[in-house]
């Protein structure tokens, strides 16, 4: 009985959890250009999600700062970049992790599929 | 055949060396951001004599008054971390306010002025009480900090406001607000107390401010041949005591700019590592330090002879340095 009580907590707080307590993810530009747009599509398709950088207070996320990412769950994604000097480039199968500070970074070494 | 009598001033000599002990090298210690460690290098053979694991993302780092303690901006973690000098252990981290990127120890030893980036604030730790004893309300993102010799007076840059908060200590209120260029990082005092140089990472230039009149008395631009105006994005400031000579970390132009504090003039541009940020200088003012985040490494300066004599690897993301006598 106190086995089921145990279960039926741990369940409501699970549910609670993503409710109410769903977790920030927060990218890391760590490459040393400003960027302007940036898509996260699951991994190997191009269902690319809204521009997250309109998330960010002027709308471009500087080298070293944080974005907040929205609509997108932990998991495998391909991620499209575009920096202000009109150069964008795609990374493939980026991990966005939940449970630590940012969910993923990049830098200039990711950057090896670009166009301008 | 020799004598093996000890004449008696070599004697003394080898006691007074027994008992004061050999001479610590200085050390130069970096903050690496996302490695999450802190590199501590021998300041004259530039070895790295060992790799810290502290807490997430340090950034901002200051020393101690008696040197035996770093104090470290633990960001990610909301935290100042206390790393022991004498046996590299963390002590008890003592409290920050949230997402604490950058600090200044006022001179009486005993407070720490952090920057909290995202409530505007300027947040006042006392050391021995462990606690946050007061919160200054400031313009929104609060970044560079700088205490006036004397500890009499705060300056606090917030990046989105563009302005240079002066703070009256005693009262802990702003009586001052000077408007510089778009993001302003890094305020430094000059060793007189007579001016403040605040950076601005955007609008590319260097304020002067007076101290006592507290407005702009010059603004410094640069201009390197072959690098986009853009590019050019003044962070970290450092002045000679003497007050000759200023440097000036350029970010992702890769330089530092060396100007006559006199005159205002740049004299030349240092190339350095990719993206430098902060300096340090070693404390007879012969070598400065500077912090490259994008190559991983730190580069050294000769600053008589002003030019870059080394780059040193270091940990990965180099972001803070200080060098302990």
């Amino acid at each position: 009985m106190a086995h089921r009580g145990f279960i039926a907590l741990a369940l409501l707080l699970s549910v609670a959890g993503s409710v109410f307590g769903a977790e920030r993810l927060r990218f890391w530009n760590l490459t040393g250009v400003t960027l302007n747009e940036l898509y996260l599509a699951p991994a190997g398709t191009t269902q690319w999600s809204a521009n997250q950088c309109k998330n960010d207070r002027d709308g471009t996320v500087d080298h070293d700062e944080r974005l907040t990412i929205t609509g997108i769950s932990p998991g495998q994604y391909d991620v499209k970049l575009a920096d202000k000097a009109g150069r964008v480039c795609i990374v493939q199968n980026v991990e966005v992790v939940s449970g630590r500070p940012y969910a993923f970074s990049l830098s200039d070494k990711d950057l090896t599929n670009c166009t301008k | 055949m020799p004598s093996r009598h000890v004449s008696a001033p070599c004697l003394a000599l080898v006691l007074v060396s027994l008992l004061v002990g050999s001479p610590r090298a200085e050390t130069v210690l970096v903050s690496n951001e996302k490695a999450n460690t802190i590199t501590v290098l021998d300041a004259d053979s530039l070895a790295v004599l060992r790799t810290v694991p502290v807490g997430q993302r340090p950034r901002g780092i200051v020393l101690s008054r008696d040197a035996k303690t770093l104090f470290i901006c633990a960001s990610d973690d909301d935290a100042i971390d206390v790393l022991d000098l004498d046996d590299y252990t963390l002590k008890e981290p003592l409290p920050s306010g949230p997402d604490p990127e950058t600090f200044a120890l006022h001179p009486d030893g005993l407070h720490l002025y952090v920057s909290n980036e995202d409530d505007s604030l300027v947040s006042i730790v006392d050391i021995k009480q462990r606690r946050v004893i007061g919160e200054i309300p400031v313009g929104v993102e609060p970044e560079g900090m700088g205490i006036s010799p004397d500890g009499r007076w705060i300056v606090n840059t917030s990046e989105t406001t563009s302005m240079a908060h002066f703070i009256d200590n005693d009262t802990h209120q702003v009586v001052a607000n000077v408007l510089v260029d778009s993001r302003p990082r890094h305020a430094e005092w000059t060793s007189d107390g007579a001016q403040v140089w605040v950076s601005a990472e955007v609008g590319g230039t260097v304020s002067v401010i007076d101290a006592s009149k507290r407005e702009v008395v010059h603004k410094i631009n640069f201009a390197i041949p072959g690098v986009p105006d853009e590019a050019i994005q003044p962070v970290g400031v450092i002045l000679t005591r003497d007050r000759k000579w200023a440097f000036v970390a350029l970010g992702p132009a890769n330089r530092v700019a060396v100007i006559d504090a006199q005159t205002y003039e740049v004299k030349r541009y240092l190339l350095v590592g990719q993206r430098v940020w902060n300096l340090a200088f070693n404390t007879d003012q012969s070598r400065l330090f500077t912090t490259n985040g994008i190559s991983n490494d730190i580069s050294v300066i000769d600053v008589a002879a002003q030019r870059v004599v080394k780059s040193v690897p270091v940990g990965d993301q180099p972001w803070g340095v200080v060098v302990r006598p």
